[in-house]
């Protein structure tokens, strides 16, 4: 989990707790909100998160499975576009880092301002802090016998000390293993019973470590000091230290001090100190807030009591853990999902094999499973590396419920494949009908050419192993050609927008991209591609994008794409064979 | 001379008064053990005297030296709580004093003698 993770998802908990205190503030005991800024401070710090299937990220993702379902496929396992290469020369299966320039240099970018502003804003703490902590150790101590007898009769582990500064202008506590308690010079010790509950106040502060948790909060919002809502949270937190802080005080003296103690808070306010971060003021921010906060202060009912635990509880399991995955996000997922699809279907006879990574059925190793009625497509993204018996397989209902697993050839896989759920929306109804003529052409003499075209890829594998080189990646059915030229896109099959929308690209200039079961195929022309290069960055040298390189897979065009120098595509060009060996030379 | 000092400093310039000259060292053991400050903290208020030219500093062994008297620093200390309290009226201060109350019969004495000396001094 990274720091942006973190944050992310504590924003959407820090909202949540924002609401809850506008709308409960003077209705709930006031430690219900330390306790709830509690749950943020730990989700802002603790890089993993407690999987829960009460979560309401759980509760999202089903609810999105479950739109995504309507809308036609999902499928269970990472489908991967061509092959990536980086500058370093690092072949990446990964679509997720289509970009033109170098991730890595974005990526340490970005680290380094982070860090940065870390520095900036820890320094901009440590040195406020020290500047006045300068100042507080030149107080002196009180020789006044009701402060000595208040000393004694509210002695803590911890030693207390009570000193006065000519410097400060309201009470304040520092330290946290060796408190001390600022008065201010102006201080009237005459008047004990306001005095009193100064005391109480900064010693509330000392018995819960408040001077810690603003050290705490000072901490994550260094960390978060991207996050303009853990600055809210900084700034509230602070303010509900201060709020609990007063209730506690009124729980000592009984609720009839409340005007009195509320009007010794305004004495102290007309003389507002200075800012210092890290102590804890007895008069500081939103003196309005607290004031509003000790009148409506009241007995706290069982009721409210209970409803405050809930609420913690509550808002803890719901937005404080992450939903429970389905699919885990662990070194091995495509492993891992293979398992899942023999879980799924295994009632039906499909097993998983985990040393060979590969699905069983009826003994024989499976390629890919089509379920029509929930339109998902089960398969590993192992690729083309399948034996000579491997099989397809359709799933079969009876009354809405799955029944069995079927075995089909590889046409009548595809066919199914092609034919269409019955979804409709503005985007997908124009694939609909595209798709349609595709399949009604299919019927025609093309169905044949495109059939054709299978039988020589697959006496091409068979002739050579290594001829997909750098594309082990099954791409089955997001694109289905019709062999004429006219292709269409099936979006919902599990690849990315950049990826579709560079396929989109190539095929304004005829290149059409194809993946099925036997691996990635470009088109030109109406004929098979054997090699194509992208180079994105613009740069000989210096290749980031796409390279397509197969030696034996029948194919007679050798392509490159051209780009300008806005990075645009503008041409795909025929190039020579032997060029094109120059050219995958350069990475 | 116009040297506004803070409580700490004052707790300082108290012991010079006292003590006269007196070695840096030997104020920061006299703080510790009556205020309890570190030596770090005695040391930077002694600075912050030096700076004001309250004290003097001289070396070897850093002996302290109280360039003002007590008497300036009352003054300085009086002279600012006419101006901020009473107007600038030092006679407004003087009956504020009075009526607190609190005088003896010999404080009373003795104030009327000083008003007639300085009655005689200034014709």
């Amino acid at each position: 989990m990274t720091i942006l993770q973190m944050s992310l998802s504590a924003s959407i908990l820090i909202m949540v707790v924002i609401v809850i205190r506008a709308l409960a503030l003077h209705k709930l005991p006031k430690k219900t909100f330390l306790a709830l800024w509690g749950i943020v401070l730990c989700r802002l710090l603790i890089p993993f998160s407690i999987q829960s299937q009460f979560s309401i990220y759980t509760l999202v993702e089903k609810i999105g499975s479950g739109i995504m379902e309507q809308n036609g496929t999902t499928t269970p396992n990472t489908r991967m576009f061509p092959t990536f290469i980086d500058n370093a020369g690092i072949t990446q299966n990964t679509g997720a880092t289509l970009q033109t320039t170098s991730p890595a240099v974005n990526l340490s970018q970005i680290m380094l301002i982070w860090i940065v502003g870390c520095i900036a804003c820890a320094l901009f703490f440590i040195v406020t802090h020290l500047h006045c902590r300068r100042e507080y150790k030149t107080a002196l101590p009180i020789q006044n016998s009701f402060v000595n007898k208040w000393k004694q009769e509210h002695s803590i582990k911890r030693t207390v000390q009570i000193r006065q500064s000519d410097k400060i202008a309201a009470p304040l506590t520092y330290g946290i293993w060796k408190p001390i308690v600022l008065l201010p010079k102006t201080t009237d010790y005459t008047d004990e019973r306001r005095l009193q509950y100064i005391l109480a106040h900064e010693y509330a502060h000392i018995k819960r470590f408040d001077t810690l948790l603003k050290w705490v909060l000072a901490a994550v919002l260094c960390i978060h000091w991207f996050n303009p809502l853990v600055w809210v949270m900084y700034i509230l937190s602070n303010r509900d230290i201060e709020l609990s802080c007063d209730e506690t005080v009124v729980r000592i003296f009984g609720e009839t001090i409340k005007s009195a103690y509320a009007l010794a808070l305004i004495g102290l306010e007309e003389k507002k100190s200075r800012f210092n971060p890290l102590c804890n003021n007895f008069s500081k921010n939103s003196i309005e807030e607290r004031i509003k906060a000790i009148m409506k202060i009241k007995k706290t009912s069982l009721v409210g009591i209970i409803l405050a635990l809930l609420l913690v509880v509550g808002t803890s399991t719901a937005f404080a853990t992450s939903a429970q995955t389905t699919a885990p996000q662990t070194a091995e997922p495509e492993s891992l999902a293979g398992q899942e699809i023999a879980d799924i279907f295994a009632d039906f006879g499909l097993t998983y094999d985990n040393t060979s990574d590969s699905l069983f059925f009826d003994a024989k190793p499976v390629r890919e499973i089509w379920d029509a009625t929930t339109r998902t497509l089960y398969a590993l993204s192992m690729g083309a590396d399948f034996p000579d018996n491997a099989i397809y397989l359709i799933t079969i209902y009876e009354n809405d419920t799955l029944v069995g697993l079927a075995e089909v050839s590889g046409e009548e896989f595809k066919r199914t494949l092609a034919t269409l759920p019955e979804t409709s929306g503005e985007e997908s109804e124009v694939k609909i009908e595209e798709c349609k003529e595709a399949v009604a052409e299919e019927d025609g003499t093309s169905g044949k050419k495109s059939d054709m075209k299978i039988e020589e890829r697959k006496e091409a594998a068979a002739e050579e192993d290594e001829e997909i080189y750098s594309l082990g990646t099954g791409m089955s059915g997001f694109l289905s050609n019709d062999g004429n030229g006219t292709t269409t896109y099936d979006s919902t099959k599990g690849i990315t927008e950049s990826e579709l929308a560079l396929m989109v690209e190539y095929e304004k200039f005829g290149l059409t991209v194809i993946g099925d079961a036997y691996g990635t195929e470009y088109f030109y022309k109406g004929d098979l591609v054997c090699f194509f290069i992208d180079n994105h960055s613009g740069d000989d040298a210096n290749f980031s994008g796409i390279v397509y390189d197969t030696e034996n897979n029948g194919g007679s065009y050798y392509l490159m794409a051209k780009r300008d120098e806005n990075n645009k595509l503008i041409a795909i060009e025929e190039i020579n064979a032997q060029y094109a060996d120059e050219i995958s030379s350069w990475r | 001379m116009d040297i506004k000092l803070f409580d700490s400093e004052l707790k300082i310039m108290e012991i010079l008064w006292k003590e006269g000259d007196t070695t840096a060292k030997r104020i920061a053991e006299i703080t510790k053990e009556k205020i309890g400050w570190s030596k770090t903290t005695t040391y930077t208020i002694i600075k912050k005297c030096i700076d004001k030219e309250a004290i003097e500093r001289n070396d070897p062994n850093f002996v302290c030296r109280p360039l003002i008297t007590r008497e300036q620093a009352q003054e300085f200390e009086t002279t600012e709580l006419i101006n901020k309290m009473y107007d600038g009226a030092t006679d407004q201060l003087i009956a504020s004093i009075l009526g607190r109350k609190n005088l003896t019969p010999q404080e009373i004495d003795r104030l009327k003698q000083l008003v007639d000396h300085l009655e005689k001094g200034s014709l």
